[in-house]
């Protein structure tokens, strides 16, 4: 499951400049192509609530097989003022999830938002 | 058999000794000296005894998240480096370029920013903490704990200060507003973009609820550099408030999805 990505850190913010100051994290998001969202109809296989990055593991049925996707989170702290415990995922919930993919085209990608099964969203849907 | 045994006799000399050696220093002398150009009861080492003063402080209660900055503003000043400093910083810039964007990390990503940079995290909140003596910044980011020692001392000189991540921080209020001095920070840290300063890089914080609303924390640094800076540098870091909220443990090699390979490339698990 190990990949290498193309990341950007450097030129993101030479080059395009990192609007309105440097707000770094624990690991740049160049990695992602932040400008793209894919939907995925997944069933969560795993929720994992901790620093330095929640964590998301899905399966998501594609035609006759099943694709694993890892999804990369802010931080929980970060969840939280968005409105998430560490109990609004569990193992089984079917959810629609939208995600910034890698840009290796990996199957993993930066979390946006989500659509639970009760169909209360939490972050960016659109 | 036999080695087993050898081994834990061996074991069993070792813990004696130790527990002698612990013995011996009972009761002798403290280990550190008073800080610098204070008397010894001055310093935060004797707070009993003073915590009614703090209640004088500002009221910086709660968690404190980096407030992100206006996307309209543009992309923010960098800092002015003098000759190498800068050929260093356009060098890593043209490296990065004819890399297809990535840039080689020599250090893992658990590994903490140091300051100025984890001052300025939009992912990680902030604590601050008063106590007689010494303001304590609990920074939720790799779980690092800066501390400002406001009872009066000076610095060490610098050719003392083991060079750090956090360096050395002395600190007074004027006012509302608490000042921060510190130097001694490691010359293997970034600050800005992908530059680098030397060892006489300084960092000036005035720290100070904004103005205009009680629930907003105002941090302008200055930093400064005869070396590595043709002139000061400044920006502005603001904080918002979450009143209840609390630090989340960060033990990174616990949950890190992002080792760095031997090329210094970040990978994704």
């Amino acid at each position: 499951m190990t990949r290498i990505l193309s990341f950007a850190f450097g030129a993101a913010l030479s080059l395009a400049g990192l609007a309105g100051g440097a707000a770094l994290a624990h690991h740049s998001y160049s990695m992602f192509d932040m400008t793209k969202t894919v939907v995925l109809e997944a069933t969560v296989q795993q929720f994992r609530w901790a620093n330095p990055h929640a964590f998301i593991r899905v399966s998501v049925p594609v035609g006759n097989a099943t694709e694993e996707w890892s999804i990369e989170m802010t931080s929980p702290n970060n969840l939280i003022q968005e409105g998430w415990t560490r109990r609004s995922l569990r193992t089984g919930d079917r959810v629609q999830l939208y995600v910034h993919p890698l840009r290796s085209g990996a199957r993993g990608g930066s979390y946006a938002g989500v659509r639970l099964a009760n169909g209360t969203t939490l972050g960016t849907v659109n | 058999m036999a080695r087993i045994r050898a081994a834990l006799a061996a074991t069993g000399l070792m813990l004696t000794v130790f527990t002698v050696s612990a013995q011996a220093q009972l009761g002798a002398a403290p280990a550190s000296p008073p800080p610098e150009g204070i008397a010894p009861e001055q310093s935060a080492g004797f707070a009993k005894g003073r915590f009614a003063e703090l209640d004088a402080l500002p009221d910086w209660g709660g968690i404190w998240f980096l407030a992100r900055g206006n996307p309209e503003a543009g992309p923010e000043p960098q800092p002015v480096l003098t000759g190498e400093y800068q050929a260093q910083r356009e060098a890593w810039r043209q490296e990065v370029i004819a890399n297809n964007g990535v840039e080689r990390l020599s250090r893992s990503n658990c590994s903490p920013p140091g300051l100025p940079r984890i001052m300025r995290l939009g992912q990680y909140p902030y604590e601050f903490l008063f106590t007689p003596g010494r303001v304590t910044i609990n920074q939720e980011a790799w779980m690092q704990t800066r501390t400002i020692w406001t009872d009066g001392r000076g610095h060490p000189p610098l050719e003392e200060l083991d060079p750090t991540f956090h360096g050395h921080s002395i600190g007074h209020w004027e006012g509302d507003t608490l000042v921060v001095d510190t130097i001694g920070i490691s010359d293997q840290l970034e600050f800005g973009e992908g530059g680098v300063h030397s060892d006489q890089f300084r960092l000036i914080e005035r720290i100070h609820l904004s103005p205009e609303n009680p629930d907003i924390l105002v941090n302008e640094m200055r930093m400064e550099d005869p070396l590595a800076l043709a002139e000061p540098y400044e920006v502005v870091s603001s904080y918002r408030r979450d009143r209840h909220g609390s630090l989340i443990e960060f033990q990174c090699s616990e949950n890190d999805r992002n080792p760095v390979n031997e090329h210094g490339e970040t990978l994704f698990e």
